[in-house]
């Protein structure tokens, strides 16, 4: 399968701090891929790198087969990058910043921009820097779309927007992206957004990538199971293995795992634990991030 | 492409280019005015010698040397703090253009 991202033993250093640790991801064309991770994991520096604002310290990220820091004008002709904080030229109106864009993209659509922009009920002569965080979001996704990239990076889409704003946001997205054929990679803080919208999750955790699989896999594959076992507290841990993580409150045990339940109780059992009336509990992708990573 | 960099630049800078334009036309016509003031009642010889001759300026005319210092230098912030204020040069960083035609070292 071809690759519209290939980043090859990622690793990057602020000054002394490690922060990506030879990161190792492939993106396949066509997929929606949602980057999660906690903060100071290294998403943000994992989208500068893909971004070409960041020259990693060893390691390498190709995009389109061309280093990320060096792409060609044709190479970025065909990505579309929404910044963090839904980034534009605020001095401009809505109409004078399609005007401006369009001069750079052969393929440019400005139907998709102007029914975007139709639904704000705005003056085309308003500036972007008197709209809303959520009115900004607008006019930067359909200056995106108009674009008609291949591939779409979406830095902390969701930051400013209110539920209405996400729900839009996330609606154009899954429309245009599924219509389209394009692939996105994308990050965000709100979690069950992303279960909507995305094919695969690169989950991250403090230098290291915890898992990168298609999200069905992760729903079918990684479970909650609860029991209640007093003299089990602290006996149990994670391992590698079998239990990713553990979390106790009081004499409830919550482990989250990769393994079906008889493999979990029978390696319970091998440890001395009892677990009689353990049960699997399910869980939203949200629960499963936090399974994963751990709540603190 | 260079037609749209410059459309951005227009839009940064057009008011400023009024406001700029407006006071230099202000400041050279009370220049002038200030230069046919002192041949009037001093003649234009004596004028010449305090200017050429002297090296110095007519005293209340000293600012036309400084305007395009200021000129410069306000053009310099308004193009500047736009293009820079919020990480926005990033947006520029990407288009889709040669970094030497995005800073207008090369036209073609």
């Amino acid at each position: 399968m071809e690759h519209v991202i290939e980043c090859k033993n990622l690793t990057h250093y602020y000054g002394n701090n490690l922060v990506l640790n030879n990161l190792n991801l492939q993106v396949e064309r066509g997929r929606i891929f949602g980057i999660l991770g906690k903060n100071g994991t290294g998403k943000t520096t994992t989208i500068n790198i893909l971004m070409g604002f960041l020259r990693p310290t060893s390691g390498n990220c190709l995009v389109f087969g061309e280093e990320s820091h060096n792409l060609s004008p044709q190479t970025r002709q065909k990505i579309g990058l929404l910044h963090e904080g839904h980034l534009a030229y605020d001095f401009m109106t809505i109409k004078q910043v399609e005007h401006f864009y369009s001069r750079f993209f052969p393929n440019w659509k400005a139907d998709y921009y102007w029914d975007l922009i139709g639904k704000l009920g705005l003056s085309d002569n308003h500036k972007i820097r008197n709209m809303s965080c959520g009115q900004r979001s607008q006019v930067v996704l359909g200056l995106i779309f108009a674009q008609d990239p291949e591939l779409l990076i979406l830095d902390d889409y969701s930051m400013g927007l209110d539920p209405g704003y996400r729900a839009l946001f996330i609606d154009y997205l899954q429309e245009y992206v599924h219509e389209k054929n394009k692939t996105v990679f994308l990050t965000s803080h709100i979690i069950q957004d992303v279960e909507k919208v995305v094919d695969d999750t690169i989950i991250m955790g403090y230098q290291k990538l915890l898992l990168k699989m298609p999200l069905e896999t992760l729903k079918e594959n990684f479970h909650r199971f609860e029991f209640r076992n007093p003299r089990a507290i602290g006996v149990v841990r994670s391992d590698d293995d079998y239990i990713s993580n553990v979390e106790y409150v009081n004499d409830k045990i919550t482990i989250y795992s990769f393994k079906p339940l008889k493999e979990v109780v029978a390696y319970l059992k091998k440890q001395g634990v009892s677990a009689e009336n353990i049960t699997e509990i399910p869980m939203t992708l949200e629960e499963a991030f936090i399974g994963l990573t751990g709540k603190y | 492409m260079l037609k749209a960099i410059l459309y951005k630049e227009w839009i940064k800078l057009r008011w400023g280019v009024l406001v700029i334009a407006g006071l230099t036309v202000l400041s050279l016509a009370y220049s002038i005015g200030m230069i046919n003031y002192y041949i009037e009642f001093q003649g234009a010889f004596n004028n010449w010698m305090y200017v050429i001759g002297k090296s110095l300026l007519l005293k209340n005319i000293v600012f036309v040397k400084v305007l395009p210092l200021i000129t410069g230098l306000a053009f310099a912030l308004l193009q500047f703090v736009p293009e820079m204020a919020g990480n926005r040069m990033r947006l520029s960083y990407h288009l889709p253009i040669s970094e030497k035609k995005l800073l207008l070292f090369q036209w073609e």
